[in-house]
């Protein structure tokens, strides 16, 4: 979190380093949410410039007592993602022309590499609860849409939801004892030595 | 409305997860405002969402970055702070990077 203190206290006082920090540590996560909604590169890239040029413009908007940083960025590029999938989806329905499949092909087949990470995250998760979250996180789904469209309760969407999130705290409070275990163990060593 | 009912109906994942109406999005505002043990959950739930987003991380392009900065340049309400203390500042961070 201290990382995010600073980078907050550069973006208000509009030096441009804070913007790199923010590149550095945020902008694949971000860059991933327009993507999965938007599924084109050209689209994701308009809405990721879109998406930091209104974190630029609002951050002093922004209450460190409401919200994480990232919580924050995640809601306003998810929010200006699915903007733009709506614009691009009237367009389309009105031009009746579709996307390029080729270009679509080769997208896909990028990403494939970095589900790796995912892989391991939701390893042994139950594929149901996996399945909403990245609908509704990822994909920018609304309860109602996926309900209607997969035909799920809104309710049984709700208690899915909440599992998957218990499954990937628990992941996170894993990886934050091994680590401290990691460290100790350094220490051992080096205390020994 | 207890605490348990709060933590057990999931509003606040999905306040997280940016689904809530306006008028729901104040009353989850209200209940962690009221209910300061529902704070370690939040941030719990934020934490979690934000190692998922990093896990379905996509790389930008080569390049990426500098055409947002220029975009920002382009169309921010207010410039970007002169170009001294950006220099100064480039220096701060390098020497952070020997540190």
């Amino acid at each position: 979190l201290k990382l995010d203190q600073q980078i907050l206290l550069k973006l208000r006082k509009r030096d441009q380093s804070g913007l790199t920090l923010l590149y550095e540590n945020y902008l694949n996560a971000l860059n991933g949410i327009a993507f999965n909604i938007l599924n084109s590169k050209s689209h994701s890239e308009d809405a990721i410039q879109r998406a930091f040029l209104k974190i630029w413009n609002n951050i002093d908007q922004y209450d460190e007592s409401k919200s994480t940083l990232f919580t924050w960025m995640a809601q306003i590029t998810r929010n200006t993602a699915i903007d733009i999938k709506r614009l691009k989806s009237f367009e389309n329905e009105n031009k009746s022309e579709s996307l390029d499949p080729s270009v679509h092909k080769g997208e896909t087949s990028q990403i494939d590499t970095d589900k790796m990470d995912v892989a391991s995250l939701i390893a042994g998760m139950d594929k149901k609860y996996a399945f909403v979250i990245e609908q509704l996180y990822l994909k920018g789904y609304s309860q109602s849409e996926l309900s209607d469209e997969f035909d799920i309760p809104l309710g049984t969407i709700k208690t899915r939801v909440k599992k998957g999130i218990e499954i990937l705290r628990t992941r996170l409070k894993d990886e934050k004892k091994f680590m401290l275990g990691f460290l100790a163990l350094i220490l051992i060593i080096l205390i020994i030595f | 409305v207890t605490v348990k009912e709060i933590k057990e109906s999931g509003i606040i994942e999905y306040y997280v997860l940016g689904l809530l109406s306006e008028k729901e999005v104040n009353e989850v505002r209200g209940y962690l405002e009221k209910y300061p043990e529902l704070q370690q959950d939040y941030k719990d739930i934020q934490s979690a969402m934000r190692m998922y987003a990093k896990a379905n991380g996509v790389p930008p392009r080569d390049g990426l970055t500098k055409d947002i900065t220029e975009y920002i340049k382009n169309n921010s309400e207010d410039a970007f702070i002169n170009k001294k203390t950006s220099t100064e500042n480039s220096q701060s961070s390098k020497k952070y990077q020997y540190l």
